[in-house]
């Protein structure tokens, strides 16, 4: 089996080697890198991986108009031609995490042609993200998720103004058949099937993904200033409804409020304590014990 | 006319090795004279040559006379011309040569200068009668000659320098600038020898001159030279008049015109000043010839050291006569003047009794040019367009042109100057009346006039009458180029040929002009086809900058109306051409004649002649194969040059000059032999590849094509993306200078990308190179291509997609898309697989 991994990045020098590295632990035998314009130095320390055999690298000018158009076309293009049995997407911030360590062990590769994959943010703290210093198996005991299902997370804030956003469970990526895909969605949160198939799509119980949206307080307003550039571009094709997050940011950028949101997504010793008593946070290894005795079911 | 006139006049105006020529009048009436060689008395001659310009000054036209000597003169011979009383006419005695330097060093010449309107006609025409000749005949009697006093070459000198600098002078807003030190560059020093040379021959003729031309003080560098080069003695004088009576609009209600020519006349005279300096200058107010005229005749005598005295009464007659003869203009009521204007012209006037503008002047016209200079790049573009666009619009409607067209027609556009010509054409005129429409819209430098020529072949017209004519290539040998591998749907096929004859030919006084393939003799216009070439497909000759019209064998060729050329050349090679500006072209079509032409080894070391806005790289291209310390000499779109001798060759290949891509036009005429272009390649590359430095660079080059209006691959970005991930380098090849170009593709083993010019790059590739080309399915024209670059041991494969727009006329201009899929898979098993 093959296993191509599409990571997608912008300005994420901080966490680019260790995601890198990650995916190559897992099992990934081709990474195809895009980047989109960084200016941090992550587009150079992709290229010094670059290799026909397992590591593409290519870059896209994200303040072009066209560039979620090109962003879709080039990678699912590079996905089908790199003779790959699957194919996951990802950013810079995110860690897949198969319950053996290795993607290829996943039990419901062989039936499906889709897996949505659900994905976890993990809790940072005033001293930084509350992760184990490496992903393997034997420390997911040391890796916090915060598992809070909330339906509609946009709604909930927009009444809920003291909610923190970090706190919920995040929306899902997938990994999918190369030849199944046609296109990405946005963000690489799902494929366009090709020929209008209907896919067989399951969400895997052995297979989780850990998001880092927050790290330092560096990283966080670099990446606000990002998005605000992008918008002033695509404003129009984000909409009211996509990435309404980062619209929420961006407003209180504009208030001078960043910095009191980063603080607000901190967690301190009280909090993870209430969350994990009330099981809004578990380690990983908790959520696949918790997850593994009911059997994986079809994605809705 | 009040009294008579009671005196001798007259002026000998011409003496050469041969003649004596001038006009004399006894009591009014044509006198009778006494030619003296050397103090003997040659001939007694009765003045009765007819002469316009003496009735113009009031005298008898009858008045002048002709005398030709017994044999030829020497240098050391001095030539009397006396009234019977023994009376020397002014300019004598004299001798037929003045090229002795210290001969020259007595030599005058008096400029008058000042804005039109302001009375320089009149000054100029009191100068003249003071004896200094300050137009030729031939001038006077092309207009009613009371107002005009400008000297035809020196309007036309001046005109080439200006228009060096702004093709579309003249121009009504006059707000040209000239950038620093104009003066020192090649062209401008080029026409300045030449107003040197035809200052030196009027010399010989006169120790005194004079012209009239308000430019002059804009050029004054450039007189400076010429004057200080013929050490002539320089005499300013300079009209002035108050600002709000010169260049009054029409419309004496139209305030904004009003502030316009107030503008007008403070950029002129400010720049006069600063230009004139603290040098001596007579300043002749133009209000005062008509308050107390004596006290201008005066200041205008005694700056001119004339031995004539204002008091002298036929003196006083003719002055009064000319400031009478409708030489006044109307004085018109003065509307207030702005205070900076008012204050130079006060300024002007009060430096006028010391011959000499005063540091007040001079602070003022400083501080209103430093203004200017603050302003201009926001004032002149607004400027130069509200005085434009009335004109063109007028004449655009008047025809039904496209405004979009005429303006691109008005730069270098090509394209856009033949549909000008077409649709004037469509509208039914006849080549001179649509020239003539032609000309008055776009103000195309040296484009005077249309002449009927016979149209000829180079080579044959150089076969018969070249200096020079040496065949390196007799032709007429069958070939074949077959296609490239195609990956895709394709059209391709094997071309067919036979070669042309190649030769290496020098033609005797031609002319060409900027952008023109065209070579004019002075019998038939050039051009570079060979047997039946021209006639087999529909070529569109009106796309050269020369040819205004073709009909049949002949073509209306656009020309100058002058005696000259912009410059003139001794000899040179011509890389002239309406492809110079496209790279393709360039390398495929161009420079492969300069370095066949190095190849036989019968070119002489001369100068090539290049134009000179092509994109620098083709320039850098041509440098690097060209002879160490050889000259380039540019000619600007449409300029003209007159070569002596003129080298030329033919292209490889018959390259039509826009051909019409119909069911007569067949690729194989595009068709050169790979076996005998290959040399050549090498020959180029070798040349090139000397420079370069040592290997490097990237191994894997995508060719990439900013995105144009034409033959565009659609999805681009995300094919170069593709190719990125691949390992390609994506290059802009225009972003490089031609050395960097040539280096990457010569380090290259792996270079795609869209079809285009930059393939041409492939000619510098080493052999082993792979190189797949994208293109659509219309891969009919690519062997013109690949076929050469398989010759030089590169390995061209086409890999195609689909159309996705087609274009009507010439299909190969055809956007479409390549499926980056299967492209991305193509790379894979390309990359890795070692066979062809």
């Amino acid at each position: 089996m093959k296993v191509v991994a599409v990571l997608s990045v912008k300005d994420e020098a901080e966490l680019i080697e260790r995601t890198i590295q990650h995916l190559q632990e897992i099992g990934v035998d081709l990474i195809i890198g895009c980047d989109m314009n960084s200016t941090d130095g992550t587009y150079e320390a992709l290229q010094e991986h670059k290799s026909d055999k397992n590591f593409w690298v290519f870059r896209l000018d994200d303040q072009l108009a066209d560039d979620f158009q090109t962003w879709s076309r080039a990678n699912t293009a590079l996905v089908r031609s790199a003779e790959a049995d699957w194919a996951i997407f990802l950013d810079a911030d995110e860690y897949w995490i198969p319950v053996s360590g290795s993607l290829k062990d996943c039990t419901t590769l062989t039936e499906t042609d889709v897996l949505t994959v659900d994905r976890f943010n993990i809790p940072v703290s005033a001293d930084g993200p509350l992760m184990p210093s490496k992903l393997a198996p034997k420390y997911y005991n040391d890796l916090l998720l915060a598992t809070e299902v909330v339906d509609d997370l946009r709604l909930h804030m927009r009444n809920n103004p003291a909610a923190v956003w970090i706190r919920a469970k995040a929306e899902p990526k997938v990994m999918a058949r190369p030849e199944q895909i046609e296109g990405l969605a946005l963000g690489g949160h799902d494929i366009v099937a090709a020929h209008a198939r209907l896919l067989r799509r399951r969400t895997p119980n052995d297979l989780i993904i850990a998001h880092l949206p927050f790290s330092t307080r560096s990283r966080f307003r670099r990446k606000v200033d990002n998005i605000r550039r992008l918008f002033r571009i695509h404003d129009e094709f984000f909409g009211e409804l996509t990435a309404w997050h980062w619209r929420r940011w961006l407003a209180l950028d504009e208030m001078g409020r960043l910095d009191e949101e980063f603080d607000r997504t901190l967690f301190n010793a009280g909090d993870i304590a209430e969350m994990r008593m009330r099981g809004a946070i578990l380690s990983a290894e908790d959520l696949f014990r918790e997850r593994m005795t009911t059997a994986d079911a079809p994605t809705p | 006319m009040g009294r008579s006139l009671r005196a001798h006049l007259g002026y000998l105006d011409i003496c050469t090795e041969l003649q004596a020529v001038g006009w004399a009048t006894t009591d009014g009436e044509p006198a009778e004279v006494e030619i003296l060689l050397n103090g003997q008395r040659l001939a007694r001659v009765q003045c009765n040559v007819e002469r316009t310009d003496l009735r113009l000054h009031g005298l008898a036209a009858n008045a002048g006379f002709s005398f030709t000597f017994p044999r030829p003169l020497a240098a050391s011979d001095e030539v009397s011309v006396c009234f019977t009383d023994g009376t020397h006419l002014r300019n004598s005695p004299n001798n037929s040569t003045r090229e002795g330097p210290d001969e020259q060093a007595g030599q005058r010449i008096t400029i008058v200068a000042g804005m039109r309107g302001s009375g320089t006609s009149l000054c100029a025409n009191l100068v003249a009668l003071l004896g200094i000749p300050m137009r030729e005949e031939s001038d006077a009697s092309r207009t009613d000659g009371l107002g005009n006093w400008e000297r035809d070459e020196i309007v036309h000198y001046h005109d080439r320098v200006l228009r060096l600098f702004d093709p579309n002078w003249p121009e009504d807003c006059h707000a040209l600038s000239l950038p620093p030190n104009w003066w020192t560059a090649p062209m401008v020093r080029a026409i300045r020898d030449e107003m040197i040379d035809w200052l030196a021959v009027k010399l010989k003729r006169t120790r005194n001159l004079g012209f009239k031309d308000p430019r002059t003080v804009r050029l004054l560098p450039l007189w400076d030279q010429i004057c200080a080069e013929l050490r002539l003695d320089v005499r300013w004088v300079f009209c002035v008049r108050d600002p709000a009576q010169v260049a009054r609009p029409p419309r004496a209600s139209d305030e904004m015109a009003i502030r316009n020519a107030e503008y007008r006349w403070m950029a002129y005279n400010s720049h006069a000043i600063r230009n004139l300096g603290d040098r001596a200058v007579c300043i002749i107010p133009y209000e005062e010839w008509f308050a107390e005229a004596g006290r201008n005749l005066t200041q205008l005598i005694s700056h001119l050291d004339n031995a004539l005295s204002a008091n002298m009464p036929i003196f006083q007659e003719l002055s009064r006569r000319v400031i009478a003869a409708n030489l006044r203009h109307e004085n018109r009521p003065s509307p207030n003047t702005d205070l900076l204007t008012g204050s130079l012209h006060r300024a002007i006037l009060q430096s006028a009794p010391q011959c000499r503008f005063s540091p007040q002047a001079r602070d003022t016209a400083d501080s209103f040019i430093a203004f200017q200079e603050l302003v201009g790049a926001i004032l002149v573009p607004h400027a130069r367009t509200a005085s434009s666009l009335s004109h063109q619009a007028s004449e655009t409607a008047r025809w039904r042109l496209p405004p979009d067209i005429v303006e691109k027609a008005r730069g270098d556009n090509l394209f856009a100057q033949m549909d000008v010509k077409n649709i004037l054409a469509e509208r039914r005129l006849q080549a001179p009346e649509a020239f003539e429409a032609y000309r008055q819209l776009l103000r195309l430098q040296d484009s005077d006039h249309i002449r009927l020529r016979p149209l000829r072949s180079l080579n044959e017209i150089a076969a018969q009458r070249g200096l020079t004519y040496f065949e390196t290539d007799p032709g007429g040998e069958p070939f074949t180029i077959e296609s490239a591998r195609v990956i895709g749907k394709s059209n391709h096929r094997t071309l067919k040929g036979i070669s042309r004859p190649i030769y290496l030919a020098c033609l005797a006084d031609a002319r060409v002009r900027g952008r023109s393939a065209a070579i004019e003799l002075s019998e038939a216009i050039l051009l570079d086809y060979q047997g039946d070439e021209l006639k087999r497909l529909d070529d569109r000759l009106e796309f050269d900058p020369a040819i205004f019209r073709a009909q049949g064998d002949t073509v209306w060729a656009i020309a100058v109306d002058r005696r000259s050329c912009s410059i003139a050349i001794n000899e040179a090679f011509s890389l002239l051409g309406p492809h110079t500006y496209y790279f393709g072209h360039w390398i495929w079509e161009c420079l492969p004649k300069y370095v066949a032409a190095l190849l036989s080894n019968k070119l002489p070391p001369i100068p090539v002649l290049i134009d000179a806005d092509m994109p620098k790289t083709h320039r850098q291209a041509l440098e690097l194969v060209m002879p160490e310390g050889t000259p380039l000499i540019e000619l600007a779109p449409f300029m003209t040059a007159r070569v002596e001798r003129l080298w030329c060759s033919p292209s490889q290949m018959h390259m039509p000059l826009l051909e019409r891509m119909n069911e007569r036009f067949k690729w194989d005429y595009l068709a050169s032999p790979p076996a005998r272009f290959a040399p050549i390649i090498r020959g180029m590359a070798q040349r090139m590849c000397s420079a370069l430095p040592p290997k490097g660079g990237a191994e894997r080059v995508f060719l990439a094509r900013k995105p144009s209006a034409h033959r565009r691959m659609i999805n681009d970005r995300v094919i170069e993306a593709v190719a990125q991930a691949h390992g390609f380098h994506v290059v802009y090849p225009e972003d490089l200078d031609f050395l960097e170009q040539v280096h990457l593709l010569r380090n290259a083993r792996f270079v795609t990308g869209p079809e285009g010019s930059a393939f041409f790059l492939g000619f510098f590739s080493s052999p082993g190179t792979r190189m797949c080309i994208l293109d659509h399915p219309h891969t009919a024209g690519l062997p013109l291509l690949t076929g050469p670059l398989a010759e030089i041991g590169v390995e061209p494969v086409v890999f195609t997609g689909p159309y996705a727009s087609m274009h009507d006329e010439w299909p190969h201009m055809s956007d479409y898309e390549i499926d980056e899929k299967a492209f991305s898979r193509f790379l894979n098993g390309w990359l890795r697989d070692n066979t062809p």
